[in-house]
């Protein structure tokens, strides 16, 4: 969105609702723009999630349509759909073949935006209302439209993840970073359609697709079209190993593990028969409403554990 | 004056009070060992100040109590199920088949087709 | 969102994060733990910026920094004397240009070397003056010590150097 874009956005926001509330067709808009636009910048993300905090550093550079990401130890080039992993091992791509269209909830709207400045240069500041709460606050650089600073809050209106960006600069530049030239053979192309058993929806969040997931499992990514996340699902087994010190926390009695990343929270449990992995950026109030309305953790007898390990 | 010992480094860093610095420079005047350890001092001082400054690694992160699943983890946590299902008798469940960096590249590969805050969507894919 | 008085976040983020790296490097010699503690070190402020009255802000930076370090000295349960940077290439990163880094890094050894030989209090003393810039008194809020303490400090870590140095 150009600057008369965003200044038509804030004119029609500030007209059309004076009392703050706006159209989520603004949001729409605004959330489409914040993902176009050439710039190189340099970021922070950070993460505070009850003890558990995360925080990494990033730099981004998109030109001409693409978007390259150094992240701590991987880079990734976006193109498209199409999603290019780099690291010390070389490149791998992968990407889907098909998916449902975007839809924003009706429950976000945006409030009244404020003229400000961030790192020198004219913005806006908007606040994202969830019903009468504030769930995030973005500035949004007034040239670009691209966000500098993002900020999302939980239930209770604390801070809990915090991106920003340090040093930012529009267009693109001279010295482009390498793109990758040649990719290793492990490119993935999944494919819609998988049976998933859980719920169309949970918690305002909307199942929009399933694929099948690796080693047999099924992946099932839900939407609300602000914040988002996949629940793997898989035959039942065994804490995995990388969960097994991550912090356990209960939700209706049943006892979950939660990984904390500057971006995404992992989250494990088991109910009888299957395990359960789900990982998204959905903020913690979200979470708990969302694994209230999946399928519950539990534990299942020993004969019957015995009878599977043998048999099943 | 006697010997002003650690004033000199503080007048050396303009730190000495302004009735210090006047009778330390009436000192210096007739002390040659006073001013050859401001000398030695200054040489020190100097030695450090000219340390290069290094410039921080762009990229970094803290895993506070995360700990971000890797290949080598999921790879061992594949190995450990096989081994537990090779013997039957050790009554543990093997390990749910989840390799967490295919789960978070199947993540992302979604993830992006859906616009989204920018800040955020960038290094979503790399925690 | 602008305020005068108390620095943003990304301000500290930006216009601090070179001195902690450097400052967390002259006392470990190590770049990684240089690396975590600038990330530790701006978590921190995070936190604490919202209930930072203006002040002496840098002194208030600093005493954080200082903290940050010395709990990850103790966590890790060891002095924070780690190996030189020719003894550890795999903490060299080279970043922009290789080998004009590395020739500038290799500049500095002895005198690094040295510095990781003087006591603790000494050492901290003299980078916070020389390679991050405080004055006294400010050092003397960081490490919660009279400026007398911070002066004699400088002082005989300056003279330990010069010892070490010829």
């Amino acid at each position: 969105m150009s600057r008369r874009g965003l200044t038509a956005l804030v004119v029609a926001v500030a007209v059309s609702l004076p009392l703050g509330a706006a159209a989520d067709d603004s949001l729409e808009e605004l959330m489409t723009n914040a993902g176009s636009g050439e710039f190189h910048a340099v970021g922070v993300v950070m993460c505070s999630w009850g003890a558990d905090s995360a925080a990494a550093t990033y730099e981004v550079e998109r030109s001409a349509g693409m978007s390259m990401v150094h992240g701590p130890d991987r880079d990734l080039m976006l193109s498209g759909s199409l999603v290019a992993v780099g690291s010390d091992s070389g490149w791998y791509a992968f990407e889907v073949a098909e998916w449902s269209s975007w839809t924003l909830s009706d429950r976000y709207s945006l409030g009244e935006p404020v003229a400000t400045s961030r790192l020198g240069r004219p913005a806006t500041a908007v606040t994202i209302l969830e019903g009468q709460r504030v769930r995030a606050r973005l500035v949004i650089d007034d040239e670009s439209t691209i966000p500098l600073v993002t900020e999302i809050f939980d239930g209770e209106g604390r801070l809990f993840r915090l991106a920003t960006l340090v040093e930012f600069s529009v267009g693109s530049r001279d010295d482009h970073p390498p793109m990758p030239t040649d990719f290793d053979a492990r490119s993935v192309m999944q494919s819609a359609g998988a049976a998933a058993h859980l719920p169309a929806s949970a918690a305002g969040y909307r199942r929009a697709d399933s694929y099948a997931a690796p080693l047999g499992g099924v992946q099932s990514y839900y939407t609300d079209g602000l914040f988002s996340f996949s629940v793997f699902e898989a035959k039942r087994g065994a804490i995995p190993v990388e969960f097994r010190q991550a912090t356990r926390f209960s939700v209706d009695g049943g006892v979950y593990r939660r990984i904390v990343s500057p971006t995404t929270v992992w989250v494990h449990w088991s109910s009888p028969d299957r395990s359960y992995v789900l990982v998204g950026d959905l903020p913690p109030d979200h979470l708990v409403a969302v694994l209230a309305e999946l399928p519950e953790p539990g534990e299942r007898g020993f004969f019957v554990r015995l009878w599977r390990r043998w048999f099943d | 004056m006697s010997h002003p010992g650690d004033l000199l480094s503080a007048y050396l860093d303009g730190e000495a009070s302004p009735a210090d610095r006047r009778l330390m420079l009436e000192h210096l005047g007739g002390c040659s060992t006073c001013r050859d350890g401001l000398r030695a001092l200054e040489e020190a001082r100097d030695a450090v100040r000219s340390l290069p400054m290094l410039e921080p690694p762009r990229i970094g992160r803290i895993p506070a109590r995360a700990r971000r699943p890797s290949v080598a983890w999921a790879l061992s946590g594949v190995a450990a199920a096989v081994i537990a299902l090779g013997l039957a008798f050790v009554p543990d469940e093997p390990e749910a088949a989840f390799d967490f960096d295919m789960l978070r590249d199947q993540h992302t590969a979604r993830l992006v087709v859906d616009p989204g805050i920018s800040t955020l969507r960038g290094p979503a894919g790399a925690p | 969102m602008a305020d005068d008085a108390v620095p943003s976040w990304e301000e500290v983020a930006r216009d601090h994060g070179r001195k902690i790296y450097n400052f967390a490097y002259r006392l470990t010699g190590n770049r990684d733990d240089a690396g975590d503690l600038v990330q530790e070190v701006l978590l921190r402020v995070r936190k604490g910026l919202e209930g930072y009255r203006p002040g002496s802000f840098d002194g208030w930076l600093w005493r954080i920094t200082r903290n940050a370090f010395l709990d990850d000295v103790r966590r890790r349960k060891r002095r924070p004397s780690v190996p030189l940077p020719d003894d550890d290439p795999g903490g060299l990163a080279p970043s922009p240009s290789p080998d004009e880094e590395l020739a500038r890094v290799r500049l500095g050894e002895d005198v690094q070397r040295a510095l990781l030989q003087l006591p603790y209090d000494f050492r901290e003393a003299v980078v916070l003056c020389d390679v991050v810039g405080l004055t006294y008194e400010e050092i003397a809020e960081a490490a919660a010590i009279p400026v007398g303490t911070v002066r004699s400090r400088i002082h005989r870590g300056r003279k330990m150097l010069k010892e070490l140095l010829t």
